[in-house]
């Protein structure tokens, strides 16, 4: 039985005796050195990193998360029985959330006083839409001065009316009301009501808040951090409200924030759960099946440091890593413990045919080293492939996995033997799968009868893979049960914060100056223009702009002009002579009257925003190092009418030079993806088979048997597709990147199957010998990748369930095919 | 033009809302509150009297008041100018008699039913946005707002206990633009909740 190979093989074999316990002695402390990397270990949990890119539409939509939905770090919803309640138990909660250091700024009140005084200094001349004009003539009529006088006296005469009576005194003409109305009128939102102190739902048992973090960016630690500082001030504002019920006011959170910290808080218990289980999982399918306890140690210790070591590389590559990519563990131990496994059942079968450790490790070497060489090579490329994903998360996790498996591949050929001498245990041959041997020699001798199924097969799932169906909706990879994407519906039905569907990014460079900051707002009319044109059309439903708020300065000269042209001395000479009669101090309405009169200059809408309006500013506006952005949301009718739009917009709109524009949409992002993913699922296959054909063809001379092991994986991707789509299984972004690796299993256990064929000559023995050691890694690649199943994240969830399917249809193909191939005696 | 003054108006009625405790005078006010738990409706006539920077002369108003729990409120302003406010739940009306028009639902909403319940004892939450001390006469209360910035508009409200059924005879308010009103209540009526132990 025992053969030592080629020279080069002979010679590993004996330095790896000769230095047996200074490799375990290395390995061990290159344990410990890895297991430092634990303590370094950053994990991002944001939205971005799930985001494709590469193509423009992913970077326009990335860009708007970066730029925009980032920064609305933590959206507060506050629920109240009703408006008083909520505005007081809302001031409580943002005073104590002043104390938290975690905290950089609340938004969400509306300083009435501060926005009077900005009204009265021209704001309502420079703000005040055209559509309301009329309005603001009409209270220039100078035969409305007594009725005004006397108006004020009225509210005078009822009591509590003090502060009113003041601000009635800085504008007794009432334009903050119509400025108010006006804006309100042409709001972007529900929640701007110029009556009300805060962003308030309209039955006013809502508030928003929106709460600005100190650190920026999304890791594990940030996380928890804000997230505490957020529990702090809640328990310090429930302080002021002892005896009320605590059902009777909440606070429900959303926008990135709240879902990273979903993530982080489900990641952490999922992560533990998940790779747990796949360490002990596998562990113990290879104690039950291979029934050799004493290996189960070095197993153990094998897998862990190769899991360490994967992890401590890829922090040094990737600095932090997505928590998807956490993932690598899982399915690390599913696949490593495939190589250990062959070269645990091979070695024991030397030592009980009588040979001493020492030989066995070189015969074993012999054998095994190129089916692992050329199985982990074909893996660990067809994980490495993933690293061009465009997908950031689906790209670390297949580099870390390969990363994984080629460590493993030199650990298993180098290490495990040394582990192994060290170990001095009684072995014992493995014992033969005489049920697999049966199988397959029962498909040899009903030779046409398989072939003839496995054509039906073939159509069989064929005909299922066209009904197979990807879904790239990035959101449906996320819990369904998240209490922050209830709270963001919450505030799209409350507060008429669409989620659009369409998002244009307007923006100019840093350092363009007052110039190019008027383009810009020059832009967003322009656009907004264009948007409820389309509004007409129908291909546009809704539009949430800010320009309303963003009276470019052309725009403004205009009311100005506008302005100066009324008849604003008459209307108040004839209010100062109502107020005299009326028995009020003209000083007192000095304010108000001199605003009548003065014709205000135009200011910048980007350098003072109205008072109050902060949090919708905020919203739509973004000042950074790359310039400024502001952002016109619009609803589409459809996929079509969206794209119509953005073509429009993106080719006919003639906009200010220096103004860029970009159309960010999650549909068009979700279309470009799925083509995208589908190009490249079908680029990883075409490359992982051509690698493979090449390697195959250097070692394999006979075509048959070249035709058999490339039709493993062929036949096992389109089997898994195919038992996916009869099934009703949906194949996202995350479980899509099996089909490469399913490919690459299979010829593993084709490639494990023919070095035994070689051995023994006949496809049936070779099936009774190496077919134990393909079933229990067969098994414990399932147990990794089924441990994923215990996720709570769908994206990995579903990875497990398909990579059942995958795993099952692979190795059910190797029983069923190869023997077809495989002539029945080569003895 | 007078609808949106009233709206305005509302929007300050919450300024009214708060007031708290400090030592005995504390007690003694929680002690008053909790006797006006039962409290289910007042009705009454008031007088104002007002100083204010805006007129040369101090202003006298008179009129009658109807407040309901949990917020029906109805005050009419007789003399010198004729007005009515009125709000029953969310619904807020205002204007001259006869001529009054609905109002847009603001904040004001949520500052008169502060007001109402402050009538009927006020809440503790309420309260406790204000310092409160012994006022210059028996049973007074004089409540100042615990945040700096909320003095503008209410610098002290003095709350005088001892009118009809144990309520409020007179509060006055003083704003930081040196507006004063002193507004007593007077023939009032107070209907309070029949309890089992009565029948």
């Amino acid at each position: 039985m025992s053969q030592k190979g080629s020279p080069w093989i002979r010679s590993l074999s004996d330095w790896i005796v000769r230095q047996a316990a200074g490799i375990r002695w290395a390995s061990f402390v290159l344990l410990l050195l890895s297991a430092t990397s634990l303590l370094w270990l950053r994990v991002d949990v944001g939205l971005v990193s799930m985001l494709p890119s590469g193509q423009p539409a992913f970077d326009s939509y990335a860009e708007f998360i970066t730029r925009f939905a980032e920064r609305d770090a933590a959206v507060a919803v506050l629920r109240a029985p009703d408006e008083a309640a909520a505005s007081q138990f809302a001031e409580d909660f943002v005073a104590a959330l002043a104390q938290e250091e975690a905290v950089a700024g609340v938004r969400g009140s509306i300083d009435v006083d501060a926005f009077i005084d900005f009204a009265m200094q021209g704001g309502f001349v420079r703000y005040t839409t055209e559509d309301f004009q009329p309005a603001l003539r009409q209270r220039l009529d100078p035969r409305a001065g007594p009725e005004i006088a006397s108006g004020i006296r009225g509210l005078l005469a009822m009591p509590g009316s003090g502060a009113a009576a003041t601000r009635m005194a800085a504008d007794p003409l009432g334009f903050t009301g119509i400025l108010a109305e006006s804006l309100e009128a042409n709001r972007p939102d529900r929640a701007l009501s110029p009556g009300s102190r805060y962003l308030t739902s309209p039955d006013g048992q809502r508030l928003l808040l929106l709460i600005q973090p100190a650190a920026s960016g999304y890791s594990m630690e940030d996380v928890a951090r804000l997230s505490a500082a957020l529990t702090r001030a809640e328990v310090r504002a429930r302080q002021e409200w002892a005896g009320v019920e605590s059902e009777a006011l909440s606070i429900g959170y959303t926008g990135a924030f709240a879902f990273a910290r979903e993530d982080a808080a489900m990641m952490r218990s999922d992560l533990m759960r998940y790779t747990g289980t796949a360490f002990f999982g596998v562990l113990l399918i290879f104690l039950v099946a291979a029934r050799s306890g004493r290996f189960l140690p070095i197993l153990g210790y094998h897998l862990l440091l190769g899991s360490l070591v994967t992890l401590a590389v890829g922090l040094l590559v990737f600095q932090r890593l997505d928590v998807i990519s956490l993932a690598f563990a899982a399915i690390f131990y599913g696949l490593a413990i495939d190589a250990a496994i062959h070269f645990h059942t091979r070695f024991r079968e030397e030592v009980a045919a009588g040979g001493t450790p020492q030989d066995a490790v070189g015969a074993t070497l012999a054998h095994i080293l190129w089916p692992t060489t050329i199985a982990s090579m074909t893996t660990g490329i067809a994980f490495a492939l993933l690293g061009f994903a465009s997908l950031e998360g689906i790209a670390q996790l297949g580099l870390l996995t390969a990363i994984g498996i080629f460590w493993n591949a030199a650990a298993t050929l180098v290490l495990l033997p040394a582990l192994l001498l060290g170990a001095h245990p009684h072995w014992q041959d493995p014992g033969r799968a005489l049920w697999l041997g049966r199988l397959t020699g029962f498909v040899a001798h009903h030779r046409p009868v398989f072939m003839v199924a496995l054509v039906f097969w073939v159509v069989a799932v064929a005909t299922g893979a066209v009904r197979a169906r990807l879904d790239t909706d990035l959101f449906a990879l996320r819990p369904g049960d998240s209490e922050a994407a209830a709270v963001q519906d919450e505030i799209s039905e409350q507060f008429g914060f669409t989620n659009p569907h369409g998002s244009v990014m307007l923006a100019v460079g840093a350092g363009a100056g007052e110039a190019g900051e008027e383009a810009l707002l020059q832009a967003v009319e322009t656009t907004t223009r264009r948007l409820e044109s389309f509004i007409e059309s129908g291909a546009v439903l809704s539009i949430t702009s800010p320009s309303v708020l963003l009276p470019s300065i052309a725009t403004q000269r205009n009311r100005i002009d506008w302005w100066a042209d009324q008849p604003r001395e008459p209307a108040a000479v004839a209010l100062e002579t109502s107020l005299i009669e009326a028995g009020f101090q003209l000083p007192a309405f000095r304010v108000g009257l001199q605003s009548l009169r003065a014709i205000p200059e135009p200011i910048s809408p980007l350098a003072e925003p109205p008072p109050g309006m902060e949090p919708i500013y905020e919203h739509h506006v973004r000042e950074d190092s790359l310039g400024t952005a502001i952002l016109v949301s619009f609803t589409p009718e459809s996929l079509a009418g969206l794209r119509v739009v953005a073509t429009d917009l993106e080719t006919n709109l003639v906009l200010p030079a220096g103004v860029s524009l970009q159309v960010a949409a999650r549909p068009l992002m979700e279309a470009e993806l799925s083509r995208t993913l589908r190009s490249e699922v079908q680029a990883f296959l075409v490359l992982v088979l051509a690698l493979t054909l090449g390697l195959l063809a250097w070692r394999e001379r006979q075509p048959r048997v070249l035709l058999a092991l490339v039709a493993l994986p062929v036949l096992s991707v389109l089997g898994t597709v195919g038992v996916a789509g009869w099934l009703g299984l949906v194949f996202t972004p995350v479980n899509i990147i099996i089909l490469p690796l399913v490919a690459g299993i299979a010829l593993d256990d084709g490639l494990f199957l023919m070095a035994r064929y070689r051995d023994e000559g006949s496809i049936v023995p070779a099936m009774e010998r190496g077919g134990r050691a393909l079933s229990i890694t067969t098994a414990t690649t399932m147990v990794g990748f089924g441990a994923l199943a215990l996720s709570r994240y769908p994206a990995l969830g579903g990875l497990g369930v398909v990579a059942a399917i995958g795993l099952i249809t692979a190795f059910s193909l190797m029983i069923w095919i190869l023997p077809l191939a495989l002539p029945g005696a080569r003895r | 033009m007078v609808g949106r003054a009233l709206s305005v108006c509302l929007f300050l009625c919450l300024f009214l809302s708060p007031p708290v405790f400090a030592g005995q005078a504390q007690d003694d006010l929680m002690e008053w509150m909790r006797r006006q738990a039962d409290v289910q409706r007042i009705e009454g006539r008031f007088l104002q009297h007002r100083k204010t920077p805006l007129l040369a002369k101090p202003l006298i108003s008179a009129g009658t008041f109807r407040l309901e729990r949990p917020d029906r409120i109805r005050w009419v302003v007789e003399n010198p100018e004729a007005m009515v406010l009125e709000m029953d739940g969310d619904q807020i009306r205002g204007g001259r008699p006869g001529k009054l028009r609905e109002l847009p639902s603001v904040e004001g909403m949520a500052g008169l039913r502060e007001m109402t319940g402050l009538f009927f004892g006020g809440s503790r939450v309420a309260m406790d946005r204000f310092r409160i001390k012994a006022g210059p006469t028996e049973n007074s209360f004089v409540l100042t707002p615990r945040e700096e910035g909320a003095r503008h508009d209410l610098a002290h409200l003095e709350m005088v206990l001892g009118g009809p059924e144990d309520g409020l005879s007179e509060i006055v308010l003083a704003s930081g633009s040196g507006d004063v009103s002193r507004i007593r209540f007077l023939d009032v009526v107070v209907q309070r909740m029949v309890t089992e132990k009565l029948r």
